[in-house]
């Protein structure tokens, strides 16, 4: 029998059984635990692997509490991010913000490695998914301000130099994937789909030259802090009073401008749909001006300066952001090719559409 | 837990006997004489009852933190992780993960019900040991008449009897044939040997091979549909039969 290239992964999307166990031990926890492999809200229910395709994640009970065990994605699964992440977490939460603190380990560090994966425990936060209103982009704009302010006040420069990014250079990374994806997919592509996925990767990387240079203009880079670099309504919890109650998942967290979170959440909260499974993206159509300007005088509330600093290249940083997000539904298949025409406007659309939003 | 005594486990060794289609339509014959009855569907491996009960959805199920309340299809309360998972979507069920999707599914809502059905997947496994250790609960088999499902039958008694759950009886499904013209009924299967004398075991129910039956896709169950078949009649008969090893007199006459 020919030896695969790669091991087949039957468990994909969940934290196996042994796994688990080895990895509670770590934290002195069990062995009597209820793994739940059913989450959602309401009745949008889903099976634990449908929504953890990247992050493999397990909802644990033990005695009456609630954790979540995640595993850390193939893309930051390093101890120095582990390290960094955690450390930022902790701090965030030592500071009062509604951020879970990483769990310490039974060898006080918080995550643990089992079987060469690297895995972080937290408390379970029960809340509500965002509902798209006014008050919650509002609470989500505020929170993100203090978090975005408290970074001012930890200090984890020790690691700037191994996890510094740039908006635009992740733009860029993700039209290499999906010129990737048209090569390895050539076959099973119609000359229309190859068509229109060139015309918009083409466009898009002229995009971004573009965009890059005129927030550089602006002073991208200038106020450079350890951005969350996710934050979109699926990684936040909010209470029964429209609170955020927890921000999560910060695998995605590096040093950037500062533009970065403010950007990605007005666009996250305002513009970016997902489809009734919450799984997937949804065409978006225009972007939501009230809660956009709701999510902004949230941010200024607790940040005003960071929003001044940055206002006039947030603009720019939005659309590289889209087109990041747009690359990835393409790629996920997330979106029909026959839509790919309709996703290359939408950058620039979305630059003048907050442009005008910030005048 | 609030699963009610009244519980009933429908299994069979073999897959492919229908004990699905059996289990939905004991359970609405139920309900249509106003007792307050749930299904779960414990085939976590190739949960069908939301197939056929969907086209009486009135609720689907839903979650609050992390407890899975049945829905409400007609008057039944379901459960089923059929509701929950892509139609094209498999997943690996480790045993954690089956315990924690009964814990959430079976054992913690409120089910508020008079009599439950349970469709067991067929065969031994981790389903199997949790729920006839924690559920109070005795087995209807489903069985098809034939030498090699016989066997098979005999080993699900076997296991059955290990967990010391009582067995009401066999339901034998696609048994004959009733020829539309004629009326003479027809083994359909190669044997004619009674299986319920082989195995010491009452024989509650012997039922056609009938397409109406066995290949619907409307998603409502075969008694909702049907009234006064010689099928509904026997699913009444079944249903009164089954009830009785629970102490109860039930007159299986739906209300009007």
């Amino acid at each position: 029998m020919p030896i695969k290239e790669r091991l087949p992964d039957p468990l994909s999307g969940i934290i196996t059984t042994a796994d688990m166990s080895e990895s509670l031990k770590l934290y002195g926890i069990g062995p009597d635990i209820v793994v739940m492999p059913l989450i959602g809200q309401d009745s949008h229910i889903y099976a634990i692997n449908r929504r953890s395709q990247t992050t493999k994640k397990a909802f644990i009970k033990h005695e009456e509490n609630f954790y979540v065990l995640k595993q850390l994605p193939w893309y930051c699964a390093s101890e120095e991010f582990a390290n960094y992440s955690t450390e930022l977490q902790h701090c965030f939460s030592e500071h009062g913000l509604p951020v879970p603190d990483p769990l310490k380990s039974l060898d006080d560090r918080r995550w643990v490695k089992t079987n060469g994966n690297i895995l972080t425990l937290r408390n379970y936060v029960h809340g509500i998914e965002y509902r798209r209103s006014e008050e919650m982009a509002n609470q989500a704009g505020l929170e993100l301000g203090r978090l975005n302010h408290t970074t001012s006040v930890i200090d984890l420069s020790r690691y700037r130099h191994l996890f510094k990014e740039d908006v635009f250079g992740l733009s860029r990374q993700m039209i290499v994937l999906l010129n990737e994806f048209v090569r390895r997919n050539i076959r099973n592509l119609t000359p229309e789909d190859i068509e229109s996925l060139k015309a918009f990767s083409d466009t898009s990387e002229r995009s971004i030259t573009n965009l890059s240079d005129a927030a550089s203009t602006h002073g991208y880079g200038s106020l450079v802090i350890p951005v969350h670099g996710d934050y979109n309504s699926k990684n936040l919890v909010f209470s029964e009073n429209g609170e955020v109650a927890a921000v999560l998942d910060f695998d995605n967290s590096s040093f950037d401008d500062v533009s970065h979170d403010i950007a990605e959440g007005l666009l996250n909260l305002s513009y970016v749909r997902y489809s009734e499974d919450s799984t997937k993206f949804d065409l978006p159509d225009r972007l939501d001006v009230s809660i956009g300007k709701s999510f902004l005088d949230g941010y200024d509330t607790s940040n005003r300066h960071a929003l001044e600093e940055s206002k006039s290249r947030i603009p720019s940083v939005a659309a590289a952001v889209l087109i990041e997000l747009l690359t990835l539904g393409i790629i996920r298949g997330d979106y029909k090719f026959s839509d790919v025409k309709k996703l290359t406007a939408m950058p620039e659309y979305v630059e003048s559409a907050v442009k005008e939003m910030l005048r | 837990m609030s699963i009610p005594p009244q519980t009933v486990f429908l299994y069979s060794c073999k897959g492919g006997v229908g004990k699905s289609s059996i289990c939905t339509n004991l359970a609405y014959t139920y309900s249509k004489t106003g007792i307050r009855t749930g299904i779960f569907d414990a085939d976590f491996y190739g949960p069908s009852i939301p197939f056929m009960v969907r086209g009486l959805e009135q609720q689907k199920p839903n979650i609050s933190r992390f407890t899975v309340r049945p829905g409400l299809y007609g008057d039944v309360r379901v459960n089923s992780v059929g509701f929950f998972m892509d139609n094209k979507e498999g997943m690996i069920w480790e045993d954690s993960y089956i315990d924690g999707a009964l814990e959430q599914m079976l054992y913690s809502p409120e089910w508020e019900t008079d009599v439950m059905f349970i469709d067991m997947p067929p065969g031994s496994g981790a389903i199997h040991r949790s729920v006839f250790s924690r559920v109070n609960g005795k087995a209807v088999i489903v069985t098809t008449p034939s030498e090699l499902v016989y066997d098979v039958t005999a080993r699900g008694i076997d296991i059955l009897d290990r967990m010391q759950i009582d067995v009401i009886g066999i339901m034998e499904n696609m048994a004959y044939h009733k020829c539309d013209n004629c009326k003479h009924e027809r083994n359909v299967l190669d044997s004619d040997r009674e299986v319920c004398e082989s195995l010491g075991i009452p024989l509650i129910a012997r039922l056609p091979y009938d397409p109406e039956f066995n290949v619907s896709n409307s998603g409502v169950p075969y008694v909702v549909a049907h009234h006064d078949t010689d099928l509904t009649d026997k699913f009444q008969a079944a249903a009164s039969r089954i009830m009785a090893n629970y102490g109860k007199n039930v007159t299986m006459r739906p209300r009007i």
